[in-house]
């Protein structure tokens, strides 16, 4: 049986109602999950596997996918709302998202937001379907120097958030501080934890996600006088895309959908990396960048494709190589091992049926998301005219029970109300929080790449730096940092002209 | 720049060097290789930096807000700043008892206590809204979380 007929009999199984229902009910939960800050798809599935232990393997994965994607548009409908990322693959979209919904134009946010995902959802599938076995061969070139060298490249591309470089880079760099905060991973030694047991564990990013975009948010807004007005009021008339916007949209999502597959497959990069790259590519190639942050409509397809794109792309490694995309495919791989399943290279011979019926159901899932958001788009833009002296008491108390959720550590709870009064003045004086959350997401990853390829080349230098994809990676990340240098100094020399 | 902010960057300036310090106690590398201590100490000097580089540059560019003599000042704005910086107070006072009783009197008391005092008390909206909403809200967080994804929420004295 060759790939198109593995294919053919995948989307047989996945239309049959039995695998439907999963499927929607894995969307639905999905879109829930991304909804509520604190209980992120990988929570989510870890709530729900245990009900799945001796069920159906195929149903069971089709529901977790469902949960995944789902929960990557769920993410949107917060960060466009209330600003608040459900997801931190969402920090991108909520900058222009908030700012378009302030400005009454919530319904063609969701709108786009909704087809980019689809578009690229399912242009991700197609890929996946068409380029799994050959990219799993691919990403099979990244070892460690290249992992440290892409790490490192989105890392600094967080500077591009916001444009202040310098207080950027400085909120990536504490967060990749924070990050060392516990047990060293490769030695075991404790580190930063002052005495304290409970600071072992380190400090979760979900804790301080919803410090940041949640306590410290609803803290800004107490006294800004312009933030604390509830949005326009948006009539249902107007909660779908113009065609303005679609034109504004349509190569965002192309990049978008292109940039999140490809870091997607990479394993361990996953969709937050893919969005913040798509955001800062999409600020890079606009005629007025400058609207970035303001309300930019590109700023919400680049990286709404990305996300969805990428949580198809992190099927690749997962299935192929059994090295998980994301702590959501972490999960997953966990699940597929109770089931009794092997993932790695063999997994597309050994058990096609599984691997197949998972991506055909990945593409119905998309359906039923653009049909339940589309459809759904007025109901969202509705809920923009509660008003907020009303939402922020309910935000406060679900950043409280979702944070406890995490490991019911009442140690959380007051970590989670420090870095929120932190947040508070780092919002006051614009200080990105975005960078200082994904440094402590991206370190640990930074941190392993980094040691492991200078044990491999002994402690050298150049052997490390001179591989072919981290050569170019690092230039680019040269690039990154000093071109607003380059640019100030040669704006200068022109006005001197 | 603001007062405020030149202390928030003195303390993250504080913070960068307790880290220095924590990565100097740690082996920064082993046979060339790097260790515990290396990421640490690395980033640590690299934040110290660039915080040092953003007191600079606001100084060398002269972003220095003037402050406005008392006189000058809009009360207007006066009165908001002022009421702003209670209402954060009052919320965060809020957030501190909550989570303060949260183990004692259980999740649902905590969680409700916190929405009738922020609707109630600091927003000042009436007293049937503020029961309504904290009311129906303690019971939608309530059967979401404990009820149907089966997070062990604590429970007080009363068994709710």
């Amino acid at each position: 049986m060759d790939s198109l007929d593995h294919i053919l009999h995948g989307f047989s199984l996945a239309i049959s109602l039995k695998y439907l229902m999963f499927c929607l009910a894995g969307v639905l939960i999905g879109q829930i999950v991304g909804v509520l800050p604190g209980i992120g798809p990988s929570a989510g599935i870890s709530i729900l596997l245990p009900l799945t232990f001796g069920g159906d393997p195929i149903g069971s994965m089709i529901m977790f996918s469902g949960i995944y994607y789902g929960s990557q548009y769920g993410g949107t409908l917060t960060s466009v709302l209330i600003k608040i990322p459900g997801e931190s693959s969402s920090v991108m979209t909520s900058i222009d998202g908030y700012e378009l919904a302030r400005q009454g134009r919530a319904g063609p946010t969701l709108g786009v937001a909704a087809v980019a995902s689809f578009v690229a959802g399912t242009v991700g599938v197609i890929a996946l379907m068409v380029a799994a076995p050959t990219l799993s061969k691919l990403a099979l070139l990244f070892g460690p120097a290249e992992y440290f060298a892409l790490v490192l490249l989105g890392l600094t591309s967080l500077a591009l958030v916001g444009g202040a470089i310098l207080k950027g880079l400085a909120m990536g760099a504490l967060g990749i501080l924070l990050a060392t905060i516990g047990v060293d991973p490769q030695l075991g030694n404790p580190r930063f934890t002052f005495d304290q047991i409970w600071l072992l564990d380190g400090i979760e990013f979900l804790v301080l996600a919803v410090a940041f975009f949640g306590v410290g948010e609803v803290l800004a807004q107490a006294i800004d006088p312009n933030l604390k007005k509830p949005a326009n009021p948006v009539s249902i008339r107007y909660a779908y895309p113009t065609k303005e916007d679609w034109n504004k949209s349509k190569w965002p999502t192309v990049r978008g959908g292109l940039i999140g597959f490809v870091i997607g497959v990479l394993p361990a990069a996953g969709a937050t990396v893919a969005s913040f790259i798509a955001y800062a590519v999409e600020k890079k190639v606009s005629k007025t960048p400058e609207k970035f942050g303001k309300g930019a409509i590109e700023g919400i397809a680049g990286p709404e494709a990305a996300n969805n794109s990428a949580a198809a792309g992190a099927m690749v490694p997962m299935f192929a190589l059994g090295i998980p995309g994301s702590n959501t495919t972490a999960v997953m791989l966990g699940a597929l091992i109770m089931f009794g399943l092997r993932p790695g290279p063999a997994m597309f011979d050994s058990n096609p049926e599984f691997v197949w019926t998972v991506m055909a159901s990945m593409y119905v899932g998309n359906v039923m998301l653009l049909i339940v958001n589309m459809a759904l788009v007025g109901l969202f833009v509705y809920m923009l005219r509660a008003p907020y002296g009303l939402m922020y008491p309910v935000i406060l108390c679900l950043c409280i029970i979702g944070v406890y959720s995490q490991s019911n550590s009442m140690d959380d709870l007051w970590v989670m109300l420090v870095f929120g009064l932190i947040g508070f003045f780092m919002r006051k004086y614009d200080y990105p929080a975005a960078p200082l959350v994904l440094g402590l997401v991206l370190c640990p990853l930074f941190e392993n790449a980094l040691r492991q390829s200078f044990t491999l080349s002994q402690g050298a230098i150049w052997p490390v730096i001179s591989r072919p994809i981290t050569a170019t990676l690092l230039l680019i990340t040269a690039v990154i940092i000093f071109s607003p240098l380059l640019v100030k100094l040669f704006s200068k020399k022109i006005k001197r002209n | 720049m603001a007062k405020g902010e030149k202390i928030f960057l003195i303390a993250m300036a504080l913070v960068a060097m307790l880290w220095v310090a924590g990565a100097s106690q740690l082996t920064f590398t082993d046979d060339s290789i790097p260790a515990s201590g290396f990421v640490p100490m690395i980033f640590a000097v690299v934040f110290l930096g660039l915080v040092v580089a953003i007191l600079f540059s606001s100084k060398r560019i002269g972003t220095v807000v003037p402050t406005a003599k008392a006189s000058e000042r809009d009360p207007k704005t006066d009165l908001e700043q002022r009421d702003g910086r209670n209402k954060i107070l009052k919320i965060l006072g809020g957030l501190v008892v909550t989570i303060g009783i949260f183990e004692i009197v259980g999740a649902s008391l905590a969680i409700f206590s916190l929405l009738f005092f922020l609707i109630k008390i600091v927003e000042h909206r009436s007293s049937l809204q503020a029961l309504l909403v904290s009311a129906i809200t303690t019971l939608i967080l309530h059967l979401l979380f404990k009820t149907w994804l089966g997070i062990p929420l604590p429970t007080g004295p009363w068994g709710f």
